[in-house]
Order: C-alpha cells, then structure tokens, then sequence
C-alpha cells in the first residue's frame, strides 16, 4: 500500500505471530488490570441491563478496528487484516478477563453462567483496547511503527477527533463504574461543576498545543492558537462529554428524575475523559 | 527484543522472497484466520448470550429464597450458616436476612444481617450470630427486605 510494502511483505513467521499474540495479552492484562481489581466492575457484570451491555460491545468493536488501523499488535496492510485483528483483540481480551477474573477467584465453578459472561464480557473491552495498544505502548517493530506514524500523519481531521474519542472511551471507562462518580456529584456545587470544566479546557488545550509542539501534527499555517482550541480543544471536550454520557447511561446512571445529578456527573467524568482525549494524539 | 531482532530480520529477508511470489493471499497467515475465526465465535457467543437474555428475560422483581446449613460453635455463641439463592430476574442488592430462634410461640433471641448482592441465580452464603445454640430451638429464617442495585 505504501513505498514500504515490500519491507510488509509477511515478515511475519509463525513465531512472529504468537510473540504478537502475547504481546496482545500482556497488554490486555496490563491496560485492564485496575478495572480487572474493581469491585464495581464485577458488579456491573452482574446486574447492569443486558442490552446495554450487548450494545456497548457491539459499538466498541469498530472502534478497536479502526483503532488497529492506526496502532494495531501486528503490521497490517489492509482494512481486512484490520478487521481480523479487531476481532482478535476482542477474543484475546476476553482470554485476559477470563483468566485474570479466575485467578482472583472472582469467578469460579459456582458462578452461575450469567453472571460469569456479564463480567467477563464487560472486562473483556478495556482488555482488548490493551491488546491493540500493546504494540505501541510496550514496543513493537520499527518497521510497523513508522508505517503507523506514517499513517497517523496522513490521517485527516476526522482520524484526529476518532483518536481522541478512543483515549476519552479508555479514560472515561476506568472511572465510569465506580461509586465515587456519584459521590463526588452530590457533593460538588454547580460552581465546582463550572471551573471544572474551565480547568478541562485549559489541560487539554495545553496538550493539544504540545502535540502541535511535538511536531507530529502539522495542520498548516492555519494553526494559529484560536483555531486550534476551536478545531481540538473545544471539539475534543464535546466529544469527550458525549463518550462520557455514553458510559454514564451504560452503567445505568442515568436516572430520568436527577438530570442535573446527571449532568454534573459528565462534568465530573469528562475530566479524566478529556485527558485522556487530548494525551491520546500523543500517546497512541 | 534485541535477542529476538537478527532472527526476525532473517525472517523478513526470506519472506521478502515468499511475498513477491506469493501474492496478496499470503500476506494474512492461516493462523491469523484461525485465530481470528476462534476470536469472533468467543465474542459472537457472548454476544449471542447476552442478547438472548435481555431478550427473553422478563421484568420480574429478584424472588430470594434462604435456606439453612449447619450450625457451627464459635467462641462467643453459635453461628448459624445459610445460603441465599436468587430465582428472580433481577439482582437484589443490601439484602438483609432475619433470624429467629423460636420456643412455642415466643422467641427467644433474634438476629440479623446483610449481604451486598445477590445476583440473579446466584447463591451466596452468610451467617447469623446467636447466643443459644439453633440446634434446640425452632429456627425461623426470612429474608426481610432489599434494594434495587
């Protein structure tokens, strides 16, 4: 596809394979070890509403598969191998929950079924972001990753916002479930509510500003300060208030009498998300 | 990695040759297809299984039976185990547990507890502290009471 497909070519023996494969799990376990030691989490699994899970599944697949376009375990040529290794790392995250849930007897021979594919199903998304990210978080070949910065260079504006909407997912999945969202938005003032999210702003603007500084970037002349907190920041933070509603409804916390209880838990989850939706263009 | 590196290039040498024969079938190894064919029938059935059972599950409140085991002497008294079973289509959270050791009519001590969840279909097992042993009494168990989760 690019001048480097010959240096793509199948450089990949069966060994180099499965080297992939357990890199992919290292990272599963690695990216999802805290939500894996959650209590919250395993009680999601249990009794969060099923079609919600069943959807959340469903939309995170195309999102690990166009993730692996830009930052996938193995070297792919393709949209095809794309979407052979979103499913992979979808199955080699479930592996990961399956057996780190085992191993923390969180699940053994009396879990009822249910409740074991609740959790383990549940667990088994954050471990599969591990898996894709593995590569270029815990070092893959130089080979892949030039293509991938190559790639990620090449990408438009609309590649740039589905990265910092998969780093706010990330962020915002590894607080969502647990009960101090919910404390912290009873006990914050809607004035706490407003300067968060002034102060949200601001940090992820300093990150969209240090990638522009970092150089990998380049968005022309036009990237004067204003235009890019209008195009990033601002865009980024509404993403990343949309990704944290999202999770927020998943996780059945959204109860149609409280909106304003609502509302300041978004703001609340929306600061790690927006974190984690800026720090993703650097990151991933 | 660094112990790994001289092989793979040697690798990626002789598959150099392999490719440009090949063709465009051989980029994607058979153990990828299997292991992706693996990957989505694991993720296809949980999928599967969650879907069907928010489906076909009806909206019934959690219907929680509490059965008595043994009883086990401790240092302070007498500890009657029980285990909780959840035939409902919800999960009850904050369950509290009622015990009653009863003579005739009267009752002679009460107990009680709480346990954090329990899920649908699900067993969990406590017990409640008494002072008089269970065993010579008439023992009433009853779950009293829950919360949605």
């Amino acid at each position: 596809m690019k001048s480097d497909a010959a240096e793509n070519q199948p450089g990949e023996s069966t060994r180099d394979l499965w080297v992939g494969y357990a890199r992919a799990f290292g990272g599963a376990i690695f990216f999802a070890l805290p939500l894996l030691m959650t209590m919250e989490m395993w009680w999601l699994g249990f009794y969060m509403d099923r079609l919600r899970l069943a959807l959340f599944m469903g939309l995170m697949l195309p999102i690990l598969i166009g993730l692996d376009h830009f930052s996938g375990f193995r070297k792919t040529d393709s949209w095809a191998d794309d979407v052979l290794d979103g499913i992979i790392a979808y199955g080699v995250g479930v592996a990961a929950a399956a057996v780190i849930l085992t191993l923390l007897n969180i699940t053994n021979a009396e879990t009822p079924l249910r409740e074991w594919v609740g959790k383990v199903a549940l667990l088994a998304t954050p471990a599969a972001f591990g898996a894709v990210l593995a590569s270029s978080q815990l070092g893959g070949s130089n080979n892949g990753e030039a293509m991938e910065q190559e790639r990620k260079e090449d990408a438009g504006y609309g590649a740039e916002l589905f990265l910092m909407m998969c780093g706010a997912i990330f962020f915002a999945f590894n607080v969502a479930p647990t009960e101090e969202m919910i404390l912290l938005s009873y006990g914050m003032t809607p004035w706490h509510a407003a300067v968060l999210i002034i102060v949200s702003l601001a940090m992820m603007h300093a990150f969209v500003y240090a990638v522009e500084f970092h150089g990998s970037h380049s968005h022309g002349e036009a990237a004067t300060g204003w235009s890019l907190f209008l195009r990033f920041t601002v865009v980024g933070y509404a993403i990343t208030a949309l990704v944290s509603s999202y999770v927020l409804w998943t996780f059945g916390r959204y109860d149609a009498g409280a909106q304003a209880i609502f509302v300041m838990q978004v703001v609340v989850l929306s600061f790690p998300g927006a974190l984690g939706a800026a720090a993703a263009r650097l990151i991933i | 990695m660094s112990v790994t590196e001289p092989e793979e290039s040697q690798d990626r040498s002789k598959a150099g040759t392999r490719g440009q024969d090949g063709g465009a079938n051989a980029k994607t190894p058979l153990l990828e297809w299997i292991v992706g064919a693996l990957s989505a029938a694991l993720v296809l059935a949980l999928l599967g299984f969650i879907v069907m059972e928010g489906v076909t599950r009806e909206a019934l409140p959690p219907d929680l039976l509490v059965m008595a085991d043994s009883v086990s002497p401790v240092a302070a008294g007498y500890l009657q185990l029980f285990t909780i079973h959840n035939d409902g289509d919800a999960t009850a959270a904050q369950v509290h547990v009622a015990g009653a050791l009863l003579k005739g009519d009267s009752t002679v001590e009460g107990s009680n507890t709480i346990l954090d969840y329990v899920p649908i279909s699900a067993r969990r097992r406590g017990a409640l502290q008494f002072q008089h042993d269970p065993a010579e009494y008439k023992l009433e168990l009853r779950v009293t009471g829950f919360s949605e989760p």
